[in-house]
């Protein structure tokens, strides 16, 4: 407000300053005639009690006073009107008049609101003394108190009024003579239904001249309302069937006369609040029905969301409680939909935001109250994807007068973009069911449809946040179908987005961009994209895991389905998702051999039932024969078989898609594949994969340290399979040797050419499919010790040789003819005297305790029963 | 009843007090290649597990946040390469002393036979460690040889060998106090906890 400090303003009330001048006045004359009232009550002068009081009551007259300093002014006042009653009583109690007197006495005062004051006071001592009925003279009272209608004045006595009869409402349990609870809340609801309309009309009094300060103060006052909503709730004789049939039907007559925002926000809000929230359930209906009808700068969606939120914490505690508290006469999730719709529908200022935010809440109602009603949920999604594709599509262009230019809206006219609010209303909707429903949430048929309203990024979140519900919940995934939802729901993870969809949103089109620089290798991948990246697709690779199946051939098929997911992912992904798929399918593979037998057996079967019912022997039952005939048939029909060939070829096709970006991990895959395939006995498949480990070493590992790990894999490897064809088992193992042999550097020749050696000497002659070649061991090591001698330069060598010396003991202990104990003493005696000759050091003292526990090994044996025999011989 | 009793009370205070140093063994995780996670009973039992002063890993696990989720276990993790870890971080072998000690620690795939106590003996020596563990073949072991002790924790997920057709998920729990030792192995075996203890000491 303009205007100097303690001016007026021009027609209103008085500024800040003045007012406390004002009320000041009005204090030093509350103190003087409270001075005098005390004194004229200490000499029982009934007469000049009461003109003190009348005089003091008349400052309670102004209008200069804003609520605010009125208010103080009244508590003051409030103080002595105690006192004043209490006289009242002790002067009735002396038998000098009677209070129904006192009653008739005091109305002859003058002035309206002096007199009021006194009315309710003398009214409250006619109750507390039992002169006469309660319920007459409430009922007398809050009639007579319509004498004041300015909003100010008005309030206060109303307040006064609550107060003084707070204690004196009959109520259920009261002596009927006094009245009863009838009487009680049709007093409450008469005096709130004046007090709301005086509050109301504090907005329309021009007195005070900013709507905004008027809308200010009477925020301030609400309470003088509330509190009798308040008092409603107390009335302990107000079940369930006053409140719906009396109390809130008037409350809500009340909230849609008024036609006032910040009545109807409070009220609504109160009712809320102060009333049980069984009642709530028994009225939601008529609560509801009045929700669309409040005016449009109401805050509906508060007003739900508190509704809401209530009710699913009541519903919540019950259950915990084992009590079922929904309402079982009315579904309260359609009642809240309806209006959650009728309130969007009727609406137009609604913004989207605020509307996604009503249907989140709505959603999160459904998923405390009702987390089995699917279809809820899914009503939810979908009404959501229709209204924001309403809410979107472009208005049809209007000519001059109005009407549409053109018959028909065109459909495929450019929707407006989502604001950034409504995306992350957007995405909090989808990720809300996730918790609780995770799988689950492939049965929504509209979950997809509100996720495609999102730009690429933010479904890839949501996407997200789903691959994590569904591995946390660890349920099966069991057929292709379920698979298929969950990947089209999964895509943003699953692979890059196309241009056009990108192109819809620039954080993603970015994000690609960044990608393909990083892989020319332009730019450095940004650090926290690679690694949120990698994360993504370890989530997505989990899921690999979950794929479940009683069938083999069905587990297949869901691979199968799954890989083809996967192929779409590039480059980029496949190294983290298609590794899972193979070791699938290599635990699925002895399934779908036994698999295959079982089919064939079935086919056996079928075919004998066929051939008995179509000729059928002597006195068979012919009817029953055709039947099993047909039952076998059935069955067989019903397999989805695939031999354990397809399966190989399955992970075959795999590792060959992944070898030219990552051949080791190929080249380990084919290794794994090849033991497999070795042990159900395909040996032509096995040496078809270690073809393919040729291949990729040859061919793409050029480094020599990924070199030595290649080949210690596949030695490894070697050792564990048992049933390839003696042929085929020495090329692989030449070629293995070979390869060991001309590696780069000369410490892994040596170490690998020893480690080679494994292959030639398999078990004993007497062990099944043994491979035993003593010579070829030696001729090895011999080698290696060779290769060791020329590593001279970094004093390697002897390291090497304590190395190859302890794979002779291996060999010795293993009982290889060729390996003697000559040969034992013969390295002993070469590593002692390189010993002596190496430099003092670090090097020198660490081979010094490798071949001290060597030999330390050797005097053990020597020292056993068992094989002192056997090791006396070596020199050590 | 001690060992049953550790079932419950993984790393409990009193364990802490009585066993003296903690050491958790485990390895082959091969998440999520070959397995979605660490089985819900032990991971409950991990959750549990406090005053457990190591974690050693015998490697394959595969993922990053595998790496993570073992630094949350313990002050102080030891991580070996598997045949499948990418990360170079990660060394070939380590040679640790806890208590009285020398403990050798390496993957397995990088001798051969796989898994064979004889081959193993040779690395055992180069090491010279008084304990060796190594994994990789997915079966747990606890062997004695020559008054040193290897050690196989199996794989923690159970998660597939392409030479065991059932693979029992497993893991050990070390505890070392000064030169002697018990080491507590954990079975999961139908969905049940199994918990079998062995004991012993450095030869002097």
């Amino acid at each position: 407000m303009s205007g100097p400090k303690g001016a007026k303003a021009p027609g209103g009330v008085p500024e800040d300053a003045e007012q406390a001048a004002i009320r000041d006045r009005a204090f030093k004359t509350v103190r003087d005639k409270g001075f005098y009232l005390r004194q004229a009550a200490d000499e029982s002068d009934f007469k000049s009690v009461t003109d003190h009081a009348v005089e003091m009551l008349k400052e309670l007259r102004t209008s200069e006073l804003t609520p605010k300093f009125y208010y103080e002014l009244y508590m003051e006042i409030l103080n002595e009107m105690r006192y004043l009653e209490n006289f009242f009583v002790a002067f009735v109690n002396s038998g000098a008049k009677s209070a129904c007197q006192i009653y008739e006495d005091v109305q002859a005062t003058r002035e309206i609101v002096p007199r009021l004051y006194l009315l309710v006071t003398a009214g409250s001592v006619v109750m507390r003394l039992g002169e006469r009925p309660n319920h007459e003279v409430l009922k007398d009272l809050v009639d007579m108190c319509k004498g004041v209608q300015h909003a100010t004045r008005g309030l206060f006595l109303r307040n006064y009024l609550t107060i003084s009869t707070r204690d004196k409402l009959p109520d259920a349990s009261s002596d009927p003579a006094i009245g009863t609870v009838t009487d009680g809340y049709n007093f409450v609801l008469q005096n709130f239904g004046e007090t709301n309309r005086l509050w109301v009309r504090l907005q329309h009094q021009h007195a005070i001249k900013s709507k905004a300060k008027r809308f200010k103060i009477r925020q301030d006052l609400r309470m003088l309302v509330g509190q009798n909503i308040d008092r409603l709730s107390r009335l302990e004789g107000v079940g369930v069937a006053e409140y719906k049939e009396v109390i809130l039907p008037k409350i809500l007559e009340h909230v849609t006369k008024c036609r006032d925002m910040l009545a109807q926000s409070y009220l609504m809000d109160i009712i809320i609040q102060v009333f049980p929230d069984d009642f709530h359930f028994a009225t939601l209906v008529q609560f509801l029905e009045v929700v669309p009808t409040l005016k449009d700068r109401v805050n509906v969606r508060t007003i739900l969301e508190t509704l809401m939120t209530r009710l699913s914490a009541y519903v919540l505690a019950g259950r915990e409680g084992g009590e079922e508290r929904l309402p079982t006469d009315t579904d309260s999730f359609a009642a809240l939909n309806d209006t959650v719709m009728r309130v969007i529908e009727e609406r137009a200022s609604m913004k989207l935001p605020e509307i996604l935010q009503l249907q989140a809440s709505l959603l999160e109602y459904c998923m405390k109250c009702y987390p089995t009603r699917l279809d809820y949920v899914n009503h939810i999604l979908g009404m959501t994807a229709t209204v924001i594709d309403n809410k979107l599509r472009p208005k049809p262009e209007v000519d001059e007068e109005g009407n549409p230019k053109e018959a028909e809206p065109n459909p495929d006219a450019p929707r407006a973009a989502l604001s950034e609010d409504a995306i992350e209303h957007v995405e909090h909707l989808l990720s809300v069911p996730l918790d609780k429903l995770a799988l689950r949430v492939l049965q929504l048929a509209q979950y997809g449809s509100l996720l495609e309203v999102l730009p690429w990024e933010n479904r890839r979140a949501v996407a997200v946040s789903l691959t994590r519900a569904v591995i946390d919940e660890a349920l099966p995934i069991s057929d292709v179908e379920a698979i298929d939802k969950l990947f089209g729901l999964l895509t943003p993870l699953l692979r890059d987005p196309t241009d056009d969809e990108a192109a819809a949103d620039s954080s993603a089109a970015m994000a690609l961009q960044q990608a393909a620089l990083s892989a020319e290798g332009e730019v450095s991948p940004d650090e926290d994209a690679a690694s949120n990246f990698e994360t993504e697709q370890l989530l997505v690779a989990r899921i690999v895991h979950l794929l479940k199946s009683d069938e083999a051939g069905q587990l297949h098929a869901m691979y199968l389905r799954t890989r083809r997911s996967f192929g779409f992912g590039g480059v980029r992904r496949i190294q983290y998702t298609l590794v899972p798929l193979v070791f699938a399918e290599l635990q699925l593979i002895p399934r779908l051999k036994e698999a295959e037998a079982e089919t064939a057996r079935l086919k056996e079967a079928a075919a004998a039932a066929k051939a008995a019912a179509e000729e059928p022997e002597e006195g068979a039952d012919a009817g029953a024969l055709a039947q099993a005939a047909e039952e076998a048939e059935a069955e067989l029909a019903g397999r989805l078989a695939f031999p354990a060939r397809k399966g190989f070829q399955f992970i075959h096709e795999i590792v060959t898609a992944m070898a030219p970006s990552y051949p080791e991990v190929a080249l380990k895959m084919f290794l794994q594949a090849a033991v497999s395939a070795d042990r159900l006995a395909y040996t032509d498949i096995a040496y078809e994969f270690m073809t393919q480990v040729f291949i990729i070493y040859e061919e793409m590992l050029s480094d020599s340290r990924a070199q030595v790990r290649a080949l210690q894999t596949m030695i490894g490897t070697m050792l564990l399979c048992r049933n390839f064809a003696e042929e085929d088992f020495d090329s692989i193992v030449t070629n293995l040797a070979q390869h060991c042999a001309t590696l780069l550097k000369k410490p892994d020749q040596c170490r690998m050419v020893s480690m080679v050696s494994h292959l030639f000497w398999t078990g004993q002659p007497d062990v099944e499919g043994a491979h035993c070649d003593g010579r070829r061991v030696l001729e090895c090591l011999q080698r290696a010790l060779k290769i060791a001698d020329v590593c001279m330069a970094s004093s390697m060598n002897v390291h090497l040789f304590v190395e190859i010396l302890n794979c002779y003991i291996y060999y010795f202990e293993s009982e290889v003819p060729d390996i003697t104990d000559t040969y034992l003493s013969g390295l002993i005696e070469l590593i002692k005297e390189h010993l002596e000759n190496m430099e003092p050091g670090q090097a020198r003292s660490a081979v010094q305790t490798f071949f001290a526990n060597t030999i330390a090994h050797l005097k053990n044996k020597q020292s056993l029963p068992d094989t002192a025999a056997k090791f006396r011989n070596v020199a050590v | 009843g001690l060992g049953l009793g550790l079932g419950l009370g993984l790393g409990s205070r009193a364990m802490a007090r009585n066993f003296g140093e903690l050491v958790l063994v485990l390895g082959d995780l091969h998440i999520p290649h070959r397995a979605s996670g660490i089985p819900e009973k032990f991971q409950a039992l991990l959750k549990a597990a406090q005053h457990v002063q190591h974690v050693i890993c015998t490697g394959n696990l595969v993922s990053r946040d595998e790496y993570d989720e073992l630094r949350a276990l313990a002050p102080t993790v030891h991580v070996v390469k598997g045949d499948f870890d990418e990360n170079a971080n990660f060394p070939d072998q380590k040679v640790i002393q806890i208590g009285g000690f020398k403990i050798g620690i390496f993957h397995g795939h990088q001798v051969v036979p796989w898994g064979d106590v004889n081959a193993l003996a040779q690395v055992q020596r180069q090491l010279d460690c008084d304990i060796l563990i190594t994994g990789h073949t997915h079966v747990n072991e606890v062997t004695e040889y020559e008054g040193k002790w290897f050690i196989n924790p199996g794989s923690i997920t159970g998660s597939y060998s392409a030479t065991t057709t059932q693979v029992t998920p497993s893991f050990m729990l070390l505890a070392i106090q000064g030169s002697s030792a018990c080491i507590y192995v954990y079975e999961l075996k139908d969905d049940e906890v199994e918990v079998s203890k062995s004991e012993f000491s450095k030869s002097a």
